[in-house]
């Protein structure tokens, strides 16, 4: 009797321990949200076609900016070494956009995992971040130059407050921009893995 | 959405939970449970103008359910464009609740298929009434063979 009562009582507490694994698998499911994963990735990929067409945009201006740097620069009759300068730092500007283009591959968000899509998304705003550490410390040395070097000559100095201003604006909302949708892509990921409270 | 279309997705909603734990259950990975769960719901929509509340949406959801996953040949790819997932993978995360989760499938998946359907609505605390009616059994059958599913439950454990 003994062990028919241990037999029922083992049995009983693996019964109770399956409804239980069961009750928690139907939890655990009930807060999941049902996704359809093929429709997210085109989503998340118009939006990294978006940054990749202004990755390429970027990469054409700086490239156009390298000669146009060297003529403009002395055609105004500032130093040559000011013209060196901005030709290298449109150079690095160009190679550093090629990088950044190549974060971001259209094959990523077809074949990738979701944690592999967020990882480059996030490495591709991270490096959007460490360029301002180049691109300011440029900006302020040329400002610099500039006014140093267009001392009494009043329209020259107009229309660097002119370019200043408008390449100010437009630099800051197309960075802005790039790193919104950047940004958009990772929480579409988040979401999707973060509804599990990871 | 329309309302048939707005019913439809509360029902989905409500019941999304049964309907992708038998989809687990039946699964040798995430790609099938997936594949399942489409073909689930798929069915449930073909399925819902006909479906004449003769028994609950709970009942009829567990039969579907059940009915596709015995059945279903897993190598169809008819809906891959509409292919839905739940957002988290039982068979690959690495937080403890899943490995858990992964132990509960091995023990319920050395079963037969036909005998799966039966435990899991056994372990769900429907009356054997309700259970039949599901899988399309008499009373009588269903307990001869959940006497031998516990049995070779037991069997495994030891």
């Amino acid at each position: 009797m003994n062990t028919n009562m241990n037999m029922n009582s083992n049995e009983s507490s693996q019964l109770k321990e399956l409804r239980e694994q069961v009750e928690q698998l139907r939890r655990m499911l009930g807060k999941e949200e049902i996704v359809n994963q093929k429709m997210m990735r085109r989503v998340m990929r118009s939006k990294a076609d978006v940054l990749r067409r202004r990755s390429v945009v970027l990469i054409v201006v700086a490239i156009l900016l390298i000669p146009y740097s060297l003529w403009a620069l002395s055609f105004l009759g500032l130093p040559p070494v000011m013209g060196y300068v901005t030709a290298a730092f449109a150079l690095v500007a160009a190679i550093y956009d090629a990088l950044l283009l190549s974060q971001l591959p259209a094959s990523l968000f077809t074949r990738g995992t979701l944690l592999e899509i967020s990882a480059a998304a996030v490495r591709y705003k991270k490096m959007h971040i460490y360029w301002l550490f180049v691109a300011i410390p440029f900006l302020l040395f040329f400002v610099w130059m500039f006014f140093r070097f267009a001392e009494g000559n009043a329209p020259m100095r107009i229309g660097m407050y002119v370019g200043l201003g408008v390449g100010a604006i437009v630099g800051c909302r197309t960075l802005a921009n790039t790193l919104r949708t950047t940004q958009e892509i990772i929480d579409q990921i988040d979401d999707l893995r973060g509804s599990a409270g990871e | 959405m329309n309302d048939k279309e707005q019913l439809f997705t509360d029902i989905v909603k409500q019941h999304k939970s049964t309907i992708y734990s038998v989809c687990f259950m039946f699964a040798n990975n995430a790609h099938e449970a997936d594949d399942l769960f489409s073909e689930v719901l798929m069915r449930l929509w073909q399925g819902f103008d006909s479906f004449e509340q003769r028994s609950s949406v709970a009942t009829w959801v567990w039969r579907v359910s059940l009915n596709t996953c015995i059945s279903c040949n897993r190598k169809s790819k008819r809906y891959a464009d509409l292919k839905v997932e739940m957002g988290r993978n039982l068979f690959t995360d690495t937080d403890s609740e899943s490995r858990q989760m992964r132990q509960l499938h091995d023990r319920i998946h050395r079963l037969q298929p036909f005998d799966r359907a039966i435990v899991l609505l056994w372990l769900e605390n429907m009356s054997y009434e309700e259970i039949a009616a599901i899988v399309g059994i008499s009373v009588k059958n269903l307990s001869v063979r959940l006497y031998r599913i516990k049995e070779e439950m037991k069997k495994m454990s030891n």
